[in-house]
């Protein structure tokens, strides 16, 4: 909660004068440093040399390059990390930077040393931003193509950190067998080349998936219907460590860390954000499990096959609930007749009408190709004369869905006084479905924490305190609205926004969320089944 | 004495030295106030009244282009006040004196890079 500064630091933050100062570097060329080591959590100095190691395709943008320090032609920043509406998912941070061109330094072509790169994009950078001279890190990204002007003497950089990287990527591995949400968020981040320094990763809460296929998918959609299905939130911290916080990471408990209070002595104004009323929620979700090895198919008809012909047969697993994802299937054998035995066969004839079976003869099974709810398998006929497949029959392993969860949850308080959803579904119920929910009572959790916080209306206020760079995204605050609080409520900060210039020297903006303390959750191996401690929002 | 890249420099007729302040003051809804610094700049500001052709020319030389230069005026009161500064422009040349004598007045402003 907040990040670790000194005592001056804190005291320079709430002092009458202060001396914000702040450091902004690029790695133009993407050159290495070979005096910086991968950042290691603990170890890396913050603010330091050390760069956060990166691999895939584009393997050195994470990593350890020469930063070139652009203070002196700042003209201004400002870093957004915001979380939606929404108690969960995954949100990235965004930067703009203006520098002064007036000595033309960032002309394409000028300037000897950074002039071949200046209108090039992805170019990692980092922010930093404190007092006299403390600066904490704000900010690790990469850059878009920046926009110089000759006669308006300015660059703007436009920039976003690790997360938007997901956005585009896609992962090896396909699906995943009875695995926590956490596990996955792991095995993805080192299949792409994240080391595991680079990241922190809370378990998850919920009961292990039992199958899931990340076929067809970006990361970054995988990792927002995982926090969908965990309520839990993933986003980059301030020095590039890629954070997933499961639900209960903010302790609103009795013993909740509170790490500043603001009250109009701290504030310089307050806006009430119109959080749309959320009242009537269905989840709904299919999970789905791996079972044992059953047919999983079966032919309808003949398939012909000709001499000396090499034949590919599509296979299509479906079931009652559509394509059924198969994770293994049994090569099929040649049987002369069918029988009880748990394989996968084929049966070969002379002729169309599958009548008249004959030995296996000159038919082979080649390839067996399995993806996903799809298989291909290769047959080859070696011989001289047109053969015909009678009867196949594919054995696997299927995900088959093993429940159907639908849970619905309403305040009627909330929709006696707003009516159903007024601004956030137009008076419908709203529906979520996500299959890789694995239990009603993650189900009702879902819906439950949206109601709890947003069953009224204006649940988050936008403050701006005076500046404090410390503060961060799921600190813990008390606020006072003088005017109406006579006792401080606990608020939870879900968005920051800093800005430095010189028209305005640091300007910091914080969305405080309300957040109810005081309730014992259910807390796995602790509370008891079917006890008082309800599932935490 | 005031020098100009350590060239001594005609004494203006009026002559101000001074910080030029960079900060924010923001108040708190209960009135409270805190100041951001950003930056702490010395500047000079000197005029010349009715100077004659050779030494306007000799001044305007100093400042005209707008480049930086090396300020020193060691009798200050704020003590030897010191800088590397450039000046505001276009330089603040006044109109001719009356009576045709070519005579005119320049205002500097020099402020620390």
């Amino acid at each position: 909660m907040s990040q670790a500064v000194t005592p001056a630091f804190e005291a320079a933050a709430v002092a009458s004068v202060n001396d914000p100062t702040y450091g902004v570097m690029i790695g133009w060329g993407k050159e290495y440093d070979d005096t910086a080591t991968f950042f290691t959590i603990g170890t890396s100095e913050i603010g330091g040399p050390d760069f956060i190691k990166g691999s895939g395709a584009d393997v050195t943008f994470f990593d350890k390059y020469k930063m070139i320090p652009e203070n002196e032609n700042l003209n201004s920043f400002s870093i957004s990390r915001m979380s939606s509406l929404i108690p969960y998912g995954v949100f990235s941070a965004q930067a703009e930077i203006e520098f002064d061109n007036i000595s033309k330094r960032y002309m394409p072509g000028y300037d000897p040393d950074i002039g071949d790169f200046v209108n090039k994009n992805r170019r990692p950078l980092k922010i930093s931003a404190g007092f006299s001279g403390e600066n904490i890190p704000q900010f690790v990204g990469f850059s878009d193509r920046p926009k110089a002007g000759l006669m308006s003497q300015k660059m703007q950089v436009h920039a976003y950190d690790v997360m938007d990287y997901f956005s585009n990527k896609e992962t090896t591995l396909t699906y995943f067998e009875d695995v926590l949400a956490s596990e996955v968020i792991e095995a993805i981040l080192l299949d792409l080349g994240f080391s595991a320094d680079q990241f922190s990763i809370e378990v998850s809460l919920q009961r292990r998936i039992g199958f899931l296929v990340t076929t067809g998918m970006k990361v970054s959609q995988i990792f927002q219907r995982l926090c969908e299905a965990e309520q839990a939130v993933m986003f980059a911290d301030e020095t590039g460590i890629i954070r997933f916080w499961n639900r209960l990471h903010i302790p609103l408990t009795e013993t909740v860390s509170v790490t500043r209070s603001y009250s109009y002595d701290q504030l310089q104004d307050i806006e009430w954000r119109d959080t749309p009323i959320i009242n009537y929620m269905i989840v709904r979700a299919l999970p789905r499990a791996v079972a044992a090895y059953q047919p999983v198919w079966v032919s309808s008809g003949s398939i012909e096959i000709q001499a000396g012909e090499v034949l590919r047969v599509p296979v299509q697993f479906k079931d009652d609930d559509g394509d059924l994802p198969v994770t293994s299937i049994m090569d099929p054998v040649y049987i002369s007749a069918r029988d009880d035995a748990n394989r996968s066969w084929y049966t070969v004839s002379l002729d169309q009408s599958g009548e008249h079976l004959e030995g296996e003869g000159d038919i082979t099974v080649t390839d067996v190709d399995l993806l996903g709810s799809t298989a291909f398998i290769e047959f080859t006929n070696s011989g001289a004369s047109i053969r015909y497949i009678a009867q196949m029959e594919i054995h696997g392993t299927p995900a088959k869905v093993y429940d159907r969860i639908e849970v619905e949850v309403k305040d009627q308080v909330s929709i006696d006084a707003y009516g159903i959803n007024p601004e956030s579904n137009s008076g419908e119920p709203i529906v979520i479905e996500n299959n890789w929910i694995q239990d009603s009572s993650t189900a009702r959790s879902l819906a439950q924490a949206q109601i709890d916080l947003y069953g009224d209306p204006d649940q988050q206020l936008v403050g701006k305190p005076f500046a404090d760079p410390s503060l961060q995204y799921g600190d813990v605050v008390e606020l006072t609205v003088d005017d109406v609080d006579l006792t401080p409520r606990y608020a939870v900060v879900v968005g920051t926004e800093l800005k430095m210039s010189l028209s305005k020297v640091i300007e910091q903006t914080a969305v405080f969320e309300y957040r109810d303390i005081g309730i014992s959750y259910f807390t796995i191996g602790v509370s008891e089944i079917g006890g008082p401690d309800p599932i935490a929002p | 004495m005031i020098t100009i890249n350590g060239d001594e420099i005609l004494d203006p007729n009026q002559y101000s030295d001074n910080f030029d302040q960079f900060f924010t003051d923001n108040r708190s809804l209960s009135g409270k106030l805190q100041r951001n610094r950003r930056a702490k700049k010395k500047m000079a500001e000197m005029t010349w009244t009715m100077l004659e052709p050779a030494e306007f020319q000799a001044l305007s030389a100093l400042f005209e282009d707008g480049n930086e230069v090396a300020f020193i005026n060691d009798a200050s009161a704020y003590g030897t006040f010191t800088f590397d500064g450039i000046p505001d422009l276009p330089l603040d040349a006044s109109d001719y004196l009356g009576g045709g004598t070519y005579l005119r007045d320049l205002h500097v402003i020099l402020r620390e890079v």
